[in-house]
């Protein structure tokens, strides 16, 4: 990914199962396999079993949430058959057969599995991301009474790289510890280490070293905003590196996108682009208009050409949440309804994937890159606000966009009619994406707006959402009436989806307007007011463009 | 997590063979499972091989300060730990008696386990004792073994009046038939009659020398005998379980 953000992953336990350690050697000097000078306490015996070729592959989301979790997903595929080893931070490992590597949600052994990552895992698939290929033998410590005490594992390891190819090569041991046995497993990793050859290996793991072989880095991915600017920054210098911060999460999610890998890659692919395209209207003074002329026109046509297959993800998700909460005898009665929207979604998708990979498309990236690649020198005439301050400019800019929050918001009740909400909700995404654009500057200088602004969204985008999803039940039982291929079962259920959705867009509502009490509450309009005070105003006054408004 | 008693107080019922197949398979099916051998014999900690840690008497398996966690031990099967006993176990019977409140003293400590395992199987000895009254405590159904004779039904009907005296209706009991041989008419005519009704499991288990083989190799039956009579009897005794314990698998 090439991207300069730092990961965040949850505190790891000294060890997640007690007792259940693993200690990794690297293998410095030739020692075959099977042949571990390893001297133990006589009580102990050692069995060496026979080689055998496995793939072990990492799996995790693009956006590494099972890594950011402390956790670990492995399959190995052997000579036995597959295993599947989940390992959360907080528990013990748990080890399963599986018939096939799962990819999404409903494809997790059902169980604790399921239960654990499921969560997790949301919409996203489970890519993989580290193959090892290995020939190894397993070397096993048994007691008196024939029990195994510890493993020790002589692998040579072939990472593989995205075409299944070999990459770096690597010979390790490894000390598996088994809980309740920690002093044989202590004092079988005691003499491995003295074992001539062999040297502890600290530091990176399996996962990261082979996720290399495929480009990944754990935490290379994520699609929260982190693009780096300090106080001084200028607003065009801001503007330019948001833009490029942008440019590298759309085009880390094409590849996933054109592969229909799991939906998230095109909602990510679509709000870089929105926030570049909220991002030129904002903040506009910044740069000269003429230098993202061609960009901001080639963004909306990249907008245009995801919107449908993305509707079409949504109202596939829709249906499964409806199935589920109309229990099992709705099932069959939106079969023909899911079918429908999954022909579209196939064929929107192939129509996605051809643009996509089409040479618009490509230049629209190269563009873009070209266009974020050095500093702008600019021109004061056609950008005014260039050299300002990204502090204060920032701060201005949030504070016109709060304002035309309050003069849509307030006084919203029953009889507002439902494009005024919509619109409400397009102005507080813009004033969501100019808090993450600025958080660099801004730090936690509104604890309070992001807290309400949050709240007051997740009830916007829920009375839209339901608005937008009774249109579209409305459009595609309309069409399966038309084609024939609805019964009488799949009309009425959809009427009765209608009326729930209806009376829930209504009880949203009323959440909206107790919500925008407290957005435009006394608290939080201090805090947007003193946004920025004290900063070095000179570089610029406020423009006309604070307040006239306008935006994209 | 839920917590199943095995237990009979009748011995060479097949308590060990249920629980340690069940276990086996809990284990199978990605549940992370305990089975607690609290049988002094230690039949099934001989079976998995397990030895309790040297360090550790029986009297830490009723101390407050001491983790049940810490005493187990890893199985050679993947997410199977088991709590090891040896004739030392005996004097759990004195410890958790000198105790306050025993009977809720191991419910306590099973409670801490809750986030570390799923399934807890405690492998009960055939008596009745304090240890017996801490486990119907303890445990959110107590599966009963009973081979399909009259004089079997008298136990369950004692171990019944046991549970009414101790107040403690919850846990029900679940009996289900073990050692059944079906050439036997009365074992046939029992089979027939209570299997599936009045609260028994619909699986019979039948006798079949597999069980004494696999203990013999020191490997639990559903992995030295899958498809043998008396092991697909566990796997179904295993599904039908699951059901009833509400496990999440």
């Amino acid at each position: 990914m090439g991207r300069s953000m730092t990961p965040k992953r949850s505190a790891l336990p000294d060890q997640a199962e007690p007792g259940a350690r693993t200690e990794t050697f690297t293998v410095t000097e030739g020692t075959a396999p099977g042949e571990p000078a390893v001297r133990l306490p006589r009580t102990l015996t050692v069995s060496t079993g026979p080689a055998e070729t496995i793939e072990r592959t990492h799996l995790d989301t693009f956006d590494w949430r099972l890594w950011r979790a402390g956790a670990e997903m492995v399959v190995e595929l052997g000579p036995n058959g597959r295993l599947l080893r989940w390992r959360p931070a907080a528990a013990g490992e748990v080890a399963l057969e599986v018939e096939a590597p799962p990819r999404r949600r409903r494809d997790l052994p059902p169980g604790t599995v399921a239960r654990e990552v499921g969560p997790r895992l949301g919409v996203r698939a489970l890519l993989p991301a580290a193959v090892v290929r290995m020939e190894r033998r397993c070397i096993t410590v048994t007691d008196r009474a024939e029990k195994t005490v510890a493993r020790v594992w002589w692998e040579h390891q072939t990472a593989l790289d995205p075409r299944q190819q070999d990459g770096p090569g690597r010979t390790v041991v490894r000390v598996e510890g088994l809980l309740g046995y920690e002093a044989e497993r202590r004092a079988v990793a005691a003499a491995l280490a003295r074992t001539p050859g062999l040297e502890l290996l600290e530091g990176a793991g399996e996962l990261e070293w082979a996720a290399a072989a495929r480009g990944r880095t754990p935490g290379d991915y994520t699609s929260r905003i982190d693009v780096p600017m300090t106080p001084e920054t200028t607003a065009a210098e801001a503007m330019r590196a948001i833009l490029a911060h942008l440019r590298g999460t759309a085009a880390a999610n094409v590849g996933g996108t054109v592969g229909d890998l799991d939906p998230e890659f095109l909602h990510d692919l679509r709000v870089a682009v929105r926030r570049a395209r909220s991002a030129m209207g904002q903040l506009r003074g910044a740069y000269e208009p003429d230098r993202l002329e061609s960009l901001r026109e080639e963004l909306r046509w990249v907008g245009a050409i995801t919107g449908p297959c993305r509707d079409l993800d949504v109202f596939l998700l829709d249906l499964e949440d409806w199935a589920e909460e109309m229990g099992e005898a709705a099932g069959p009665a939106l079969a023909p309804l899911a079918e429908l929207v999954r022909q579209e979604q196939a064929a929107a998708q192939r129509m996605l994937a051809a643009e996509l990979r089409s040479a618009r498309f490509r230049k629209v990236l190269a563009g873009w890159r070209r266009v974020t690649a050095r500093p702008w020198r600019v021109d004061a005439v056609s950008a005014p606000e260039a050299e300002r301050d990204a502090l204060t400019f920032g701060a201005q800019r949030i504070q016109r966009a709060y304002r035309r929050m309050r003069k849509r918001g307030e006084g919203l009740d029953e009889a507002t009619p439902a494009a005024v909400v919509h619109r409400l909700r397009i102005d507080g995404k813009k004033l969501r994406y100019l808090l993450e654009f600025f958080s660099a500057v801004l730090g936690a200088a509104t604890p309070g707006l992001v807290k309400q602004l949050r709240a007051l969204q997740d009830e916007l985008g829920a009375f839209n959402d339901l608005a937008v999803q009774q249109a579209r039940l409305e459009q595609m039982a309309r069409k399966l009436h038309e084609g024939g291929a609805a019964g009488a079962e799949t009309l009425l259920l959809a009427g009765r989806l209608g009326a729930m959705m209806e009376a829930r867009q209504q009880e949203r509502r009323r959440a909206v307007e107790e919500r925008l009490d407290e957005f435009f509450a006394r608290p939080v309009r201090r805090e947007v007011s003193q946004l920025g005070a004290g900063a070095d105003k000179a570089g610029g006054g406020p423009s006309g463009a604070d307040r006239t408004g306008g935006g994209g | 997590m839920r917590i199943v008693a095995v237990w009979s107080i009748k011995g060479g019922v097949g308590k060990t063979t249920t629980a340690t197949s069940l276990a086996t398979l809990a284990a199978r099916d990605g549940l992370r499972t305990l089975l607690w051998d609290l049988d002094p014999q230690g039949a099934a900690s001989h079976l998995f091989r397990v030895a309790p840690q040297r360090k550790q008497a029986p009297r830490d398996l009723v101390r407050r300060k001491v983790s049940l966690a810490d005493m187990a031990r890893a199985t050679d099967l993947f997410n199977l730990d088991l709590l090891p006993a040896n004739l030392t176990y005996r004097e759990l019977e004195a410890e958790l008696a000198a105790r306050r409140q025993p009977r809720r003293r191991l419910k306590e400590k099973l409670d801490a386990l809750r986030g570390i395992y799923e399934l807890v199987l405690l492998d009960c000895a055939p008596s009745v004792t304090v240890v017996s009254e801490a486990v119907l405590t303890a445990a959110d159904v107590v599966l009963v073994p009973l081979a399909p004779s009259s004089l079997s039904l008298r136990t369950l009907e004692q171990m019944k009046e046991f549970r009414s005296e101790m107040d403690r209706k919850d846990a029900p009991l679940v009996p289900f038939l073990t050692m059944a041989d079906l050439r036997r008419t009365v074992h046939r005519e029992n089979a027939e009659r209570l299997a599936g009704t009045g609260g028994f499991c619909a699986t019979v288990i039948p006798m079949s020398s597999v069980v004494e083989r696999a203990a013999e190799a020191r490997t639990p039956l559903p992995l030295a005998a899958p498809r043998s009579p008396a092991g697909l009897a566990y796997e179904a005794l295993w599904q039908e379980l699951k059901g009833r314990l509400g496990l999440p698998v």
